[in-house]
């Protein structure tokens, strides 16, 4: 009964496309019709949220467990290591640039005690605004590792390097 | 910018002056005056206002439908590694898109896409040039674009499958989008991207005698949108069983060859860009959208939605 209804007013009116690979079940409702597509939707975002809650969870045992080693080795040693870097520039703010997506972009790197503290992005005009924002959090991320070589943000690719040269330009002024 | 916004809204006013300057005339003459020339304007200025638009999305935002496609990539890569997928400005971009394509159709792949509206230039070129030597522009022939049409998907999922093994790193350089979005900032450091060149020129070959063949047959987010179902309110609709017998002029002038759904099928099609060049050329005004109250080419209509999206973009920071 329902099926036939839909057959009806649904796309069983339409001549069929021999090429249309998505058709042929529940008596012609296919991958156009508009319900089927919601539904393909609705169950996609679905499984993306319950895959990140998984991924998250898992991520947060495993830092749990992580950070108590980490906890451990410390307490075993007992000697808290000197960092390695520190000293390798001389304190003050640099500026630098380099070369992005589509212009220079230029930063100001604060250096004290020896350590980078901050990065500023002073200008990138030429960039393009979701890819700078993606590549903007390397800042964290170099301050983090002390040095400008690190990782690109994939996708950001030239925005990445811009940010990475121009610190390196600001840190070759601060040696 | 602002010279083609006020482009825009002179195009605007001129139109509803033609509403007007009709509505004057007697009803009697009004009927032979829309038929005969007021239909003709209509179009052109539909045509002159999707231009503006479209150029106004090209200079703000041209790098939208790159950074929604690289969304698409991060998912997939995050998935493949087993890493969370972070709500990212790619994300975003892409979720946005997304949402307003469920509620709109892909106007922003008629209206706003930057390499859609390249091709449109490109295409619109080569109609220049068959007009001037009065000769009719030649198309693809709808059977073999049907099934052309399936290589968008393949794409996509091969793109996607990469990204997911985690082997797409390789395939840099092959991107003709990558290419095109350097070119247009005028940076020319293109050394690594000797196979996306290539690439490139051929689409562009192709983009120029048949209209949105990129769009159509290969563009791997074109596949997303087409995927994605459509409020029924914005579909757009034709009135089968009154139309003239055996008029195609619809379908004819779709540059995607869509057949219009009849009133109360749900079917979606995924592959209307919304251009709206249907509702202009339909001689009996037979299409309308789903709602049955819009016809799907007012300026307002058009404006209210591009000024939306732009509105969404500029609150994402693209």
């Amino acid at each position: 009964m329902l099926l036939t209804k839909i057959c009806t007013s649904g796309s069983c009116n339409v001549k069929r496309d021999p090429w249309d690979i998505s058709r042929g079940f529940r008596g012609g409702r296919n991958m156009h019709d508009v319900t089927i597509r919601w539904m393909n939707i609705l169950a996609m975002v679905v499984l993306l949220l319950a895959y990140n809650q998984t991924v998250t969870v898992r991520a947060r045992d495993a830092e749990i467990a992580q950070l108590k080693a980490d906890k451990e080795a410390l307490e075993a040693s007992a000697v808290a290591a000197d960092s390695d870097v520190a000293g390798r520039w001389k304190d003050g703010t640099y500026d630098g640039s380099g070369q992005g997506f589509g212009g220079p972009i230029n930063v100001e790197v604060a250096v004290s005690n020896g350590r980078i503290a901050d990065i500023k992005i002073l200008s990138h005009d030429g960039e393009d605004g979701t890819y700078f924002g993606m590549a903007e959090k390397l800042t964290e991320t170099i301050v983090d590792a002390q040095s400008a070589d690190v990782d690109s943000v994939s996708g950001a690719t030239f925005s990445s390097k811009g940010i990475k040269s121009a610190v390196e330009d600001a840190l070759s002024k601060a040696s | 910018m602002s010279g083609k916004k006020k482009v825009t809204e002179e195009m605007k006013s001129i139109t509803v002056d033609g509403e007007m300057t009709g509505a004057a005339v007697p009803p009697l003459s009004r009927k032979k005056t829309r038929k005969k020339m007021t239909r003709k304007q209509k179009i052109f200025y539909q045509k002159l206002l999707r231009a503006g638009v479209q150029v106004f999305f090209f200079v703000m935002f041209p790098s939208v439908f790159n950074a929604a496609f690289s969304g698409v990539k991060e998912i997939f890569t995050r998935l493949g590694a087993g890493q969370v997928i972070e709500f990212s400005a790619f994300v975003k971009v892409l979720i946005a898109v997304c949402i307003f394509t469920m509620i709109f159709g892909r106007f922003f792949c008629g209206y706003a896409c930057a390499f859609g509206a390249f091709g449109d230039a490109l295409h619109g070129i080569y109609v220049g040039i068959c007009r001037k030597r009065k000769k009719k522009p030649r198309g693809l022939n709808p059977k073999t674009a049907r099934i052309l049409t399936y290589g968008k998907y393949i794409l996509l999922a091969g793109i996607v499958l990469m990204c997911f093994t985690g082997t797409y790193e390789r395939a840099q350089g092959t991107s003709p989008w990558d290419v095109f979005s350097r070119v247009r900032v005028f940076n020319f450091g293109l050394a690594e991207y000797a196979s996306g060149i290539v690439i490139l020129i051929c689409l562009m070959i192709y983009m120029f005698f048949e209209e949105r063949f990129f769009c159509r047959f290969i563009c791997p987010m074109g596949a997303v949108f087409a995927l994605l179902p459509v409020l029924p309110w914005f579909h757009l609709h034709r009135d089968r069983p009154n139309c003239a017998k055996g008029c195609r002029a619809c379908t004819n002038t779709c540059p995607a060859d869509v057949e219009l759904p009849s009133y109360g099928e749900s079917r979606v099609c995924g592959e209307c860009i919304q251009c709206g060049k249907c509702v202009g050329v339909c001689p009996r005004q037979h299409i309308k959208t789903g709602t049955t109250k819009i016809r799907g080419n007012e300026p307002w209509y058009v404006l209210l939605r591009a000024a939306s999206l732009a509105a969404i973009f500029i609150w994402l920071g693209v």
